[in-house]
């Protein structure tokens, strides 16, 4: 009941023949240079998109997902670059401090019963005022050689971010998988009421949640920094559609109580591939919101089309079933 | 102007009775503090109070409270807008084009425009209404659209060379008013009128309310979506009006600032974010206090990029204290 079920195959055909179709079309799009860059891209969109999915997975929502990662890079580029402190703890504060700020929105959420839209729109805002208050706007450049190495570093062949969003994607099924708080999760997301009464603190449960969320997202920060070679408060600022493009185009409700891992990973990649493909079809950066929103409206729109239709369907083969019911028992009547 | 509740029913007059000092709380709460920030930063700051500063104000609340009321009429049947900031932004450069390449005057310009903001607000409202999905989403969904189409076909122009007309409307004044402030109080008296006569106003207040009950009284609920985005749409391009009037020219970022005050402006004034309730003077003194708070910083000397983290914390704080009120209030 994860949603890993909710069939992700239409979604790895679409890609496989958009694949298919630039890559005949364009021998460079699967060159070593754009696969490294998309495969990269791919990776990040993959933990920021995580970062919203266990969110909505507990029926909440985060638009603070970009300004935690930029106050996560702030910081860690900070306390490096100005105080000298060792990459490691630098790194380890700026992802406390991301998870800190998610905490503190889940507890604000569930301590108030105020909605997460409202609720993290405001907290957004403080954490990217901080962003720029702090640094007034300017980036980072001086940030140590050993947090660059870990930018360029690539274990068994990959790039470090790829590895990452790996690891954050294995954790995030097993979780829903195999854990008893995924599943409170998921409860917490789809059946609040229930989830109380079977003795699920939901407050916690929610607390915990944007925070795991803020940790992914400081960490998706941390990673973009790394390669890009530079601490930016800009980093996170044009995350808001693409953290809740992955997951709704993988099938994730906005209703929470299910996080389709597979899925997520997918709608990734195919947003992925298309803001790649628009730079081969020569169309400029200008249009590169368009897509993004057709793509969200058109899978959305799929969705919900097919749940209408599977509810038709049950409808029709309730009412077939009841049909066949009241015929045997009138039959028997009359043969008794 | 006077305070919209949900609609009420013959039975529950106390319940009418007591929401409605409930509403009164809550425009006298944002009225008081519309009066200590302003007495506030007159005394830390006395040049508040010169005729430039208080013209600036002027201008930024205009702005500022249509932008506010574009997001309210969505409020009102508890749906958001995400793409009002868009929808300003198309709205703002194709009068702006229409005025420096097509060489049209600006009221023809400006009719354009709105007419353009209801055309796109419509759009969103019938994808809401039509396909039954999550309003968020579509609305998310078509903010990103409408950037695309508007950042795509003008690739980022500004439209600077505007009707000598339309800067003489944001600059001019009459009886020592602006003429934009003259304006969106005409703007707000009419939205008032809307929620508070209209049929079509207190049925997008039930549906707000309670869209099944809604649906099972006969109110036909798709059509109030589809008019309340479109409503929302023509707010959204009438605040892009006034802002390139006061401004002088057209560009892709001119409501790149909205999002945020949109939704805190009708929230600090008492409308409810689930829907079915609005207060239009409420959302009024929301609005310019956002804006003598932006004001004040600058005047105090505090880092412009401090601002957000004050609208965030200002919006916080109101969310709380307003659960909190009601929590005392409303005992279970």
């Amino acid at each position: 009941m994860t949603g890993l079920d909710r069939g992700p195959v239409g979604l790895a055909l679409s890609i496989t023949a958009i694949v298919v179709c630039l890559s005949l079309a364009f021998p460079a799009f699967v060159g070593p240079a754009n696969l490294d860059s998309m495969l990269f891209a791919w990776s990040i969109l993959i933990v920021v998109a995580f970062a919203q999915a266990i969110v909505l997975g507990a029926g909440d929502m985060s638009l603070a997902v970009g300004a935690i990662a930029g106050l996560s890079v702030v910081v860690a580029g900070g306390l490096m670059e100005s105080h000298q402190i060792p990459t490691l703890i630098s790194v380890v504060v700026a992802l406390a401090v991301a998870a800190g700020c998610g905490g503190l929105n889940g507890w604000l959420i569930g301590r108030t019963g105020l909605s997460s839209f409202i609720v993290t729109l405001a907290t957004a805002s403080v954490y990217a005022g901080v962003t720029l208050g702090l640094t007034s706007g300017l980036p980072y450049y001086g940030l140590p050689s050993d947090f660059l190495a870990a930018g360029s570093w690539t274990p068994f062949g990959l790039p470090a971010a790829t590895v990452a969003a790996a690891v954050v994607s294995a954790a995030l099924w097993a979780l829903f998988r195999y854990v008893g708080f995924g599943r409170q999760i998921l409860a917490t997301g789809s059946r609040r009421e229930a989830a109380v009464m079977l003795g699920v603190d939901v407050a916690s449960v929610r607390m915990v949640v944007h925070a795991v969320s803020g940790l992914i997202a400081g960490a998706a920060g941390l990673l973009l920094a790394a390669r890009v070679g530079a601490a930016q408060p800009t980093i996170g600022e044009e995350w808001l559609l693409i953290s809740f493009a992955a997951p709704i185009i993988g099938g994730t409700a906005l209703a929470g109580g299910s996080v389709p891992v597979i899925g997520t990973i997918l709608g990734a990649l195919l947003l992925t591939i298309v803001n790649n493909a628009l730079v081969f079809l020569g169309v400029t950066a200008y249009w590169s919101q368009l897509p993004s929103g057709l793509i969200i409206l058109v899978a959305v729109g799929l969705d919900r089309a097919r749940q209408m239709r599977q509810d038709r369907l049950d409808r029709q083969a309730r009412i077939k079933s009841a049909l066949g019911a009241a015929r045997s028992s009138i039959i028997q009547e009359l043969s008794t | 102007m006077i305070e919209h509740g949900r609609p009420a029913t013959t039975t529950a007059a106390p319940l009418v009775r007591a929401s409605r000092s409930l509403l009164a709380a809550d425009a006298a709460g944002i009225a008081v503090a519309v009066l200590v920030t302003a007495t506030a930063i007159w005394m830390l700051a006395p040049a508040f109070a010169s005729p430039y500063n208080l013209l600036s104000i002027a201008k930024a609340v205009a702005v500022l409270v249509t932008v506010a009321l574009a997001q309210m009429t969505v409020l009102a049947i508890g749906q958001f807008n995400l793409s009002l900031t868009a929808i300003g932004a198309a709205a703002g450069l194709w009068a702006g084009w229409l005025m420096q390449e097509v060489g049209l005057i600006w009221p023809a310009a400006a009719v354009a425009g709105i007419t353009l903001g209801v055309v796109t607000g419509a759009v969103q409202g019938i994808v809401i209404a039509r396909s039954g999905i999550n309003p968020f989403v579509v609305s998310l969904a078509f903010a990103s659209i409408y950037f695309g189409l508007l950042l795509g076909i003008s690739q980022g122009t500004p439209f600077g060379r505007l009707d000598p007309g339309f800067a003489s409307i944001g600059s001019g004044s009459v009886l020592g008013f602006p003429i934009v402030s003259i304006f969106s109080v005409a703007v707000a008296i009419l939205i008032d009128l809307v929620f508070s006569y209209t049929i079509a106003g207190r049925q997008m207040l039930a549906v707000g309310a309670n869209p099944r009950a809604a649906t099972l009284s006969g109110i036909r609920v798709r059509r109030l979506v589809v008019s309340a985005h479109a409503l929302s749409g023509a707010l959204a391009a009438i605040a892009a009006m006034i802002l390139v009037s006061t401004l002088g020219s057209a560009q892709a970022s001119l409501g790149a600032t909205w999002l945020l005050p949109s939704f805190a402006a009708p929230v600090l004034g008492g409308t409810l974010l689930s829907g079915g309730r609005v207060s239009v003077a409420g959302t009024v003194l929301g609005a310019i206090f956002l804006v003598l708070l932006s004001n004040g910083l600058v005047l105090v000397g505090v880092s412009d990029y401090w601002y957000q983290s004050f609208l965030g914390v200002v919006l916080l704080a109101a969310l709380v204290l307003d659960h909190g009120r009601r929590a005392v209030m409303e005992p279970a």
